[in-house]
């Protein structure tokens, strides 16, 4: 058994995600092929976390230069109401409400080809403060859009470095490939964390396949310390589906509450893990 | 001829009850059959987000210290509750400087297990408003007596369908909130009585009662600025329709102030038997 890669030597997720964006007159853009590691296993159907990913930083850097401070996630939901029929995907942010101290994002999810999204998202971001103590760096973002797609040859997850810690619950530390621009783990990354716990909570009450097709989240406060602690409830469960709750918690800090979600999944055939 | 009467606030008709604490809220409310799914005692999503509204909005002004407008407000049905009387109770999830957001469960008396769910945020201004507001207390409650509903709910709310899946509200004193624009929560009863109506074209297009086999399970509603004027003016479009249910996408404009846009929401159905 190999030793895994030192977290450090580790591409940012954000390389894996093929993000070529660009700002435009009240919206931005982007297109992106998404690689079979950060989809749902044998479908073309982006995870919903991962949805969440480009959501975040599309909306996210719109906000950001709107603002011209970093734009912290206040929350975030996304709804996949159709199975995509590509991997290339066409992305449109666009402002819902551009205020002084909080704007809102929608994020449309196109496939190539097609004119209807077959997926949304919405979120809010909170500006930081005064531009001129901290200013959003845009020629960093726009230095890591230059890079190439770094490929993937392990699910998302697990590179994450998101791990099981019990029955209904996950774990993810915070490290450099996993961060946002200031620091803490990023609202993408979260989101992720959030469906692994509704995942897998799911899969040891019920043993079947699900797969998240809507999620919202909330953020509450950053985890500082980590690692990052999510625990998944089942509310309601039936051949359709399931509605999930759950709460991740900064273990490193007294278990200070973070991440309040919700998560609705279809139930798929067969044992967790099957296509959607 | 005798001069018109104003209709009592709306939220009369939900008979609420409720006590604030340090913890939060905890509130009981039995609906007007009116505010029920029709043929039925299950109450209406939207009904839900009201209470909801009016439990997060109370619980998140001691927490900003201002009556602060919601910001985005969603709502959760994963079980149907048989009877309109539901308890309910609201807490802080993040109390910061300027945002606070509120979690609303949704019980049946006597039992723990919620039925459904709802997340809030508000935001707080830093700026008093001129709008005067009571806090009500124990001694007065709010909101009371309760009321019957004594006319048709859209009569009663001035909802008007102007074509199929854009309906209109008109701004009242009876709808509003306590900043003196329409209640986030009946901005959401709006917007799921225009996918009602989307659905029931979308299925029976010209003809069909508003109200499909379709109930309303998920609403994730964005509330972009205040209806100020009015009317309101909502547009449902259907994203996905299928047997299970469907996905619907609603924009609400204040219709009186160059359609500025007050509103955006995502709506979940489930089909009905």
């Amino acid at each position: 058994m190999s030793e895994p890669t030192p977290t450090h030597d580790l591409p940012h997720f954000s390389e894996h995600l093929d993000f070529r964006w660009e700002s435009g007159d009240g919206s931005f853009t982007a297109r992106a092929e998404v690689q079979e590691h950060l989809r749902v296993p044998g479908s073309l159907l982006p995870r919903a976390g991962v949805l969440a990913m480009y959501a975040d930083n599309l909306g996210g850097f719109m906000c950001s230069v709107g603002f011209a401070t970093p734009a912290p996630t206040v929350d975030l939901s996304v709804h996949v109401f159709r199975r995509p029929v590509s991997p290339v995907l066409h992305l449109e942010s666009r402002f819902l409400r551009r205020g002084r101290s909080v704007s809102v994002a929608e994020t449309w999810f196109t496939c190539e080809g097609e004119s209807d999204p077959f997926a949304t998202a919405v979120a809010s971001h909170m500006a930081t403060g005064d531009p001129a103590e901290s200013a959003f760096d845009l020629e960093h973002a726009k230095r890591r859009r230059a890079k190439p797609t770094a490929m993937l040859d392990e699910p998302i997850a697990a590179r994450a470095g998101i791990r099981a810690v019990g029955d209904h619950t996950v774990e993810l530390a915070p490290a450099a490939h996993v961060i946002n621009g200031i620091g803490t783990l990023h609202g993408g990354m979260l989101a992720l964390l959030a469906e692994e716990a509704c995942i897998v909570s799911l899969a040891g009450a019920d043993g079947r396949g699900h797969v998240v097709t809507g999620l919202d989240v909330r953020y509450l406060s950053s985890p500082r310390v980590g690692p990052a602690r999510a625990t998944g409830t089942a509310l309601r469960s039936d051949d359709a589906g399931t509605h999930c709750w759950v709460e991740i918690v900064d273990a490193g800090d007294g278990d200070r509450p973070c991440v309040h979600a919700f998560a609705t999944t279809r139930t798929v055939p067969g044992p967790p893990g099957s296509s959607a | 001829m005798t001069a018109a009467t104003a209709p009592p606030h709306f939220l009369t008709h939900f008979a609420i009850s409720w006590e604030l604490d340090a913890a939060g809220m905890t509130g009981g409310a039995t609906l007007d059959p009116q505010l029920c799914l029709p043929g039925s005692s299950t109450p209406r999503a939207a009904a839900l987000a009201v209470l909801a509204d009016n439990a997060a909005g109370y619980v998140g002004a001691f927490a900003l210290d201002e009556i602060a407008p919601t910001i985005d407000l969603s709502l959760h049905v994963f079980r149907t509750p048989s009877a309109p009387t539901v308890a309910y109770k609201c807490r802080p999830l993040r109390r910061g400087r300027r945002v606070a957001v509120l979690e609303t469960w949704f019980t049946t008396p006597g039992h723990a297990e919620p039925w459904a769910v709802s997340v809030a945020t508000f935001l707080g201004t830093g700026r008093p408003d001129p709008v005067i507001h009571v806090m009500p207390t124990a001694d007065e409650p709010p909101f009371t007596p309760a009321s019957e509903l004594d006319e048709p709910l859209d009569r009663r709310l001035g909802i008007t369908v102007l074509a199929p899946g854009v309906l209109g509200l008109p701004r009242r004193d009876h709808v509003s909130n306590g900043r003196g624009t329409v209640q986030g929560g009946i901005v959401a009863l709006l917007i799921e009585r225009a996918c009602e109506s989307a659905l029931a074209d979308a299925r029976d297009p010209g003809g069909g009662p508003i109200g499909d086999a379709q109930v309303v399970t998920g609403l994730d509603v964005r509330y972009l600025g205040a209806v100020r004027r009015g009317p309101a003016r909502a547009e449902a479009s259907v994203l996905r329709d299928d047997d299970g249910g469907s996905h619907l996408w609603v924009t609400v404009v204040d219709a009186g102030d160059d359609d500025r846009l007050v509103a955006h929401a995502f709506v979940t159905t489930r089909s009905t038997p």
